[in-house]
């Protein structure tokens, strides 16, 4: 029994270095963001009162604020639905016995490696210097893409798909990859075709890692905030200020700490019961099989 | 035995790195501790004196300096102001960093919580004033135009924390070519201005520049106008607000303001391209004769002249009523630089606001950053323009209130949602309640 308890101590102690990292880098600058929260935190005031849920409440009646929680789903949901759709489209392709699929794999994975700020920047330029451009030349009445109420957050969510497309593809490639080709191979025998393959085989048996993409890419695009930083400043009105860039803006323009850390504790609630909603699809999908 | 060693290395192995982590993340050194240095460096106003009379006991130091002028004509004034400050003091070395102003608060808001603060900072009223110098009572001050000093510190209770350099303005700037050729008269009164947008539109001018794409653009027209129409009547309107006595909602100087706003910076610019439009755009559109009227402040000058040197512009205040009396210009202690509590180079660094604050710096500075030097005696011809100001200066037809004197959680708010009315998204009302609640939150929360 003693030995038993020295060699748990020992193995203990070894994880001393990473549990000292998680507690410095994790835990306690969660759990200060949350008292923040609670706080009147302004600026670079070294001193602030506790506020309980005052921060909170006045988000919850505040209108610009929950126009962003519009704009960040909207955006999410663009992003997540076409984003997913596309990615597993092009896996599809690239699955296949199709000529130059290394050399393609790699043209749709390149957007990625690329830092979402300079991708802002390029579709910035994009869209105000080549799109009027291109509708002067074709005679095409100009019109700003990224000043319209209505197109600007279906133009940052192209964006956020042309930039991920290419990360969740390789995650479903490696998925049907792993589909055994005998399955494959009695399904033709018995007489299945393209579609009855993908309808019947290949999309049941990658629907884990279809939630699984599902649920990254929604805690991924609710969380953007350069896209809207580099390309839109929020605008026109407010209608693409998603709620990270708006924590943002809360934090270091308005330089409200307190509050900035309550509407992040509401994106963390927000993100979280989502995540929460599609594992518990997942689960009830795999109990059901 | 060997296991028994194998062990032991990796627990001290394991002692090591938590030390290491831990000690890391310690705080930073108790000399850069805004209050210590106050005693260290704060000192008496003799004391500081003696210290600015003294440069031949200097050590060699590097003054940091961030500041928020990107623009060339401030980098090139502070080059040379270096220079000439080199020369009768070789052992300073200068090391500077110009940002915009939202990367500068982000960044000394990081450096003031690790207190690493630089030595010397433009000033920015978001700086809580534990974090700077007092410099009342050191003998340089008073080579500034008083007024300038207590304007620029007028957010303070007491104390001089701001040594203002230049005095800036925001106003319309306008070209006096595109008017002439156009056979129209510089506007002084809002119907007038009307007539001309109306009559420029007609030939297929636009009349105002304008850019959605940064925002800071219309916002600037904006300071000008509500600094004209709340400020300029009642200049204690501020004060008057936080008693309970206004509301937004209820002023017609705020509504005012907004309106003209509208139909004016918005609705006399080119909407379909402004979203394509930056600042520099919008500079060059007047320096080029594309568009009549553009409104910015005295930062703008120096780049309408980089596009061109000879462009014939004029400057006004916005008309804001049928009364060209009525339209005043906002001025403005401008550009401020702060020394930092924490910065372990006081002494040299008053020795450097000692010489800003010199007739030669100030002649440097108004030269090439093109706007009024608060120095007493500095009286530098630097543009054409500057007798239009002059003009609403000794006819006391400005007003110094723009939105400087107002409280930051309350200008974001008014920076965030002032497009909205602009583009109908938000009817009076509802921007009115919402600018009433961020001044009740803005007070509340400083």
């Amino acid at each position: 029994m003693k030995k038993k308890i020295k060699s748990n101590l020992f193995y203990g102690l070894l994880l001393l270095p990473a549990l000292v990292l998680f507690v410095l880098f994790f835990i306690i600058p969660v759990v200060q963001s949350t008292w923040l929260s609670f706080t009147d935190s302004y600026g670079m005031k070294s001193t602030y009162n506790f506020v309980a849920f005052d921060n909170y409440k006045e988000a919850l009646r505040d209108l610009s604020f929950k126009k962003t929680i519009n704009a960040t789903t909207k955006y999410a949901l663009l992003s997540v639905i076409f984003g997913n759709i596309l990615s597993l489209v092009l896996a599809l392709l690239l699955d296949s016995k199709l000529k130059f699929k290394n050399t393609l794999r790699a043209v749709f994975f390149i957007p990625n490696i690329m830092s979402l700020l300079v991708v802002g920047y390029i579709w910035s330029f994009v869209y105000t210097s080549v799109f009027p451009d291109i509708f002067t030349l074709t005679g095409i009445k100009n019109f700003t893409i990224l000043g319209n109420k209505t197109l600007v957050v279906p133009a940052l969510a192209v964006v956020g798909i042309w930039n991920a497309a290419g990360y969740y593809m390789v995650i479903y490639i490696a998925a049907l990859q792993g589909i055994s080709e005998d399955l494959m191979e009695a399904a033709r025998i018995d007489g299945a075709g393209f579609y009855h393959l993908l309808r019947y085989i290949r999309l049941p048996l990658i629907a884990p890692t279809i939630f699984t993409c599902l649920i990254l890419s929604v805690a991924a695009h609710m969380k953007v905030f350069e896209l809207p930083y580099t390309m839109t400043s929020g605008g026109p009105v407010g209608m693409s200020t998603t709620m990270v860039y708006k924590i943002y803006t809360t934090a270091f323009n308005a330089n409200r700490n307190g509050y900035a850390a309550a509407q992040s504790m509401i994106l963390f609630i927000i993100i979280a019961s989502i995540t929460l909603v599609l594992n518990y699809i997942m689960k009830k999908r795999e109990e059901k099989l | 035995m060997k296991k028994k060693s194998g062990k032991g290395l990796a627990l001290l192995v394991c002692l090591i790195l938590v030390c290491t982590g831990i000690v890391g993340c310690g705080s930073a050194s108790n000399d850069k501790n805004p209050d210590t240095q106050e005693e260290t460096g704060g000192g008496t106003a003799t004391e500081e004196a003696t210290a600015t009379q003294a440069p031949d006991t200097e050590e060699k130091a590097t003054i940091e300096i961030l500041s928020l002028k990107t623009e060339e004509g401030p980098q090139n004034a502070f080059n040379q102001m270096f220079e000439s400050f080199r020369k009768a003091h070789p052992n300073v070395e200068f090391d500077i960093q110009a940002m915009s102003s939202d990367e500068l608060k982000t960044t000394l808001r990081a450096r003031s919580a690790s207190g690493d603060m630089p030595d010397i900072i433009t000033w920015m009223k978001e700086v809580e004033p534990e974090y700077l110098l007092d410099l009342s009572g050191e003998s340089f001050i008073s080579n500034l135009n008083a007024d300038s000093v207590s304007a620029a510190n007028a957010i303070y209770d007491d104390g001089v924390y701001a040594m203002p350099v230049d005095n800036g303005y925001i106003g319309l700037y306008y070209n006096k070519d595109v008017l002439e050729a156009n056979g129209l008269e510089v506007p002084k009164t809002v119907s007038e201005l009307k007539n001309t947008c109306e009559a420029l539109k007609a030939k297929g001018i636009t009349p105002f520049a304008s850019s959605l794409s940064d925002l800071s653009v219309p916002y600037m027209s904006l300071i000008a106008l509500f600094s004209e129409t709340v400020f300029g009547p009642n200049p204690d309107w501020s004060a008057q607000m936080d008693a309970g006595e206004h509301t937004i909602l209820e002023d017609s100087g705020w509504k005012t303001a907004f309106d003209l706003h509208k139909e004016f910076v918005y609705g006399y610019s080119d909407p379909d391209t402004a979203y394509n439009q930056s600042y520099d755009d919008c500079a060059a559109l007047l320096a080029n004769g594309e568009v009549a009227f553009y409104g910015n402040g005295s930062w703008a000058l120096s780049g309408i002249r980089d596009v061109n040197q000879d462009a014939n512009i004029g400057l006004m205040a916005f008309p804001v009523s049928e009364n060209e009396q009525d339209a005043k210009l906002l001025c403005f202690p401008d550009t401020a630089l702060s020394i930092c509590a924490g910065s372990e180079n006081i002494d040299a660094a008053k020795e450097f606001l000692a010489y800003v604050a010199s007739e030669e710096a100030g002649k440097i500075w108004s030269e090439n950053v093109k706007v009024s030097s608060t120095v007493n005696g500095v009286n530098v011809d630097y543009d054409p323009i500057s007798a239009d100001i002059n003009y609403y200066l000794t006819n006391n037809l400005f007003t110094p209130y723009g939105d400087r004197v107002l409280r930051s959680v309350f200008t974001d708010k008014l920076w965030e949602i002032y497009s909205y009315y602009m583009l109908d998204e938000y009817d009076w009302d509802t921007l009115a309640g919402e600018l009433d609640n961020a001044w009740e939150t803005a007070i509340k929360s400083q």
